[in-house]
């Protein structure tokens, strides 16, 4: 074996290193060449500005829109966060020389953070108060922009007068309780039928906070399974019922892609019918009256799971 | 000749170790980012889009959108689009809805509203948190709004100014 002297290693460390650098390089600008004369370069700036774009349009818009973006035949990898949409051929981003990007303005509390490995088709959401960006996730367009409650809703009741459809009724003194105890079995009404009178009579000696009562709902076409919050209107606690009805709304659509559409309703009380079930409302703090699904409808039992629309109340309400 | 006559073999391998060193790196390296740089100012030259583009969906934004300053009916929460509340007409809810850091490469933004009314002499103004106050703008905008103050609709200009933008 050759003895190599200091200024011998010297050397030989020194050629070791060229051979590394130049093929490094080497390789590097293989790789942009080929990217560029597949186009790949062009293409990542125009997706990448189209994507920061196509945020900041969703963003103006002032209701909840879809935006569906077909990426092409490109094996690209989109990271979407930190106010830039970066397009890159590979998922380490340090080893594209021609990865691209472009910035986007994000609304406070809605920053995207996303990473796509080579989907065909990005959707892009704003529904209420969320952004979401995916490659195949259905967004819920059925949301509101709602506010935050301003606590807990105390002592509640949730309530189906619907005999046919029972929902359990949940009486509680706070959302640790709902959450520890779960809900109880117990209905109001459900061994016997009381007036609306009597029922009144029922919630006012329980002094309820909060109340939420589920009905079904009725439209004349088959295709329709609506929700309708319909709400007390005026009162001082106008707005925070609406707010509870804004988030159960949010809450249900999340939950059943079948909802086709919701509204919040407010309904002046003292001008209902006595027999009329809202009449319900104004007799607890915060008091919504829900209307959920279409006895007329293709599928007159939707949503029929009981415990999963309870749950979605619920959640609704801890918003 | 004389010179090279006298200088030794180890004195001959000094400057070539020089370049060694560090002209060789430094070629490799201008040659790629020379690469890169043509390869990417290519790529941004053919990709361009218009000055105006930015501005006109981020006005659009500013006026329609609730997260700014569009009216919002207290009673019902229902919004007004097209609407903005003069009470609303702060920074504060400026950078709620372009939410950019001060030291961002994002454009930045100034916006002014007054009112177009006989007598009134009511102006905002208020600008993203990566506004140079020293820096002119190289874009503006306006746009006729419609401004609820003290339960009254009334005319007004907003004018958009933008800075920078240079992706």
């Amino acid at each position: 074996m050759l003895k190599l002297g200091k200024r011998g290693q010297e050397r030989q460390l020194f050629v070791i290193f060229e051979i590394i650098a130049s093929f490094t390089v080497v390789v590097l600008l293989f790789m942009i060449a080929q990217s560029f004369s597949k186009g790949f370069v062009l293409q990542k700036s125009i997706i990448s500005k189209d994507i920061a774009l196509s945020i900041d349009a969703l963003n103006s818009v002032p209701g909840n829109a879809l935006f569906f973006y077909g990426t092409g035949s490109y094996n690209f990898v989109y990271t979407i966060k930190n106010g830039k949409v970066v397009v890159s051929e590979f998922t380490n981003l340090l080893i594209d020389p021609t990865k691209r990007s472009y910035p986007y303005q994000p609304v406070y509390g809605r920053e995207p953070d996303y990473v796509f490995n080579n989907p065909k088709l990005l959707v892009l959401g704003k529904a209420g108060n969320k952004f979401t960006i995916s490659d195949s996730e259905i967004v819920n367009l059925n949301r509101f922009v709602c506010g935050s409650l301003a606590g807990p809703p105390g002592k509640t009741m949730v309530d189906s007068p619907d005999k046919d459809k029972p929902l359990n009724v949940l009486i509680t003194k706070g959302i640790a309780t709902r959450l520890s105890g779960g809900f109880l079995s117990d209905r109001l009404s459900q061994n016997k039928d009381l007036s609306n009178e009597e029922v009144i009579k029922s919630i006012n000696d329980m002094e309820l906070d909060t109340i939420i009562s589920v009905d079904i709902g009725e439209d004349k076409s088959e295709g329709i399974n609506n929700v309708k919050a319909y709400i007390p209107s005026g009162g001082v606690d106008e707005a925070e019922s609406w707010l509870y009805a804004c988030n159960i709304l949010n809450s249900l659509s999340d939950k059943f892609v079948g909802i086709t559409g919701t509204a919040i309703i407010p309904v002046i009380v003292s001008e209902l019918g006595p027999e009329d079930p809202k009449v319900i409302l104004g007799n607890a703090k915060h008091s919504v009256y829900l209307e959920l699904g279409n006895i007329g409808s293709k599928d007159p039992n939707f949503p029929d799971d009981a415990s999963k629309v309870a749950t979605a109340i619920l959640e609704g309400m801890s918003s | 000749m004389i010179f090279s006559r006298v200088r030794g073999k180890k004195a001959q391998q000094v400057p070539q170790k020089v370049f060694h060193y560090t002209i060789f790196p430094l070629v490799l390296v201008v040659v790629f980012t020379f690469f890169v740089g043509t390869t990417n100012l290519y790529a941004e030259t053919e990709a361009d889009i218009p000055d105006s583009v930015e501005p006109t969906i981020l006005i659009s934004r500013f006026i329609n959108s609730p997260d700014c300053f569009v009216y919002i009916d207290k009673a019902s929460q229902r919004a007004y689009p097209g609407i903005l509340d003069w009470e609303k007409l702060t920074n504060k809810n400026l950078h709620d809805c372009y939410d950019v850091e001060e030291d961002s490469e994002s454009s930045a933004y100034k916006i002014t509203v007054v009112l177009t009314g006989i007598n009134l002499n009511k102006k905002a103004e208020f600008k993203t948190l990566n506004w140079e106050d020293n820096f002119p703008h190289n874009f503006k905008l306006e746009r006729d709004v419609k401004v609820m103050i003290e339960n009254k609709v009334l005319e007004a200009k907003l004018s958009l100014y933008k800075q920078g933008g240079e992706k």
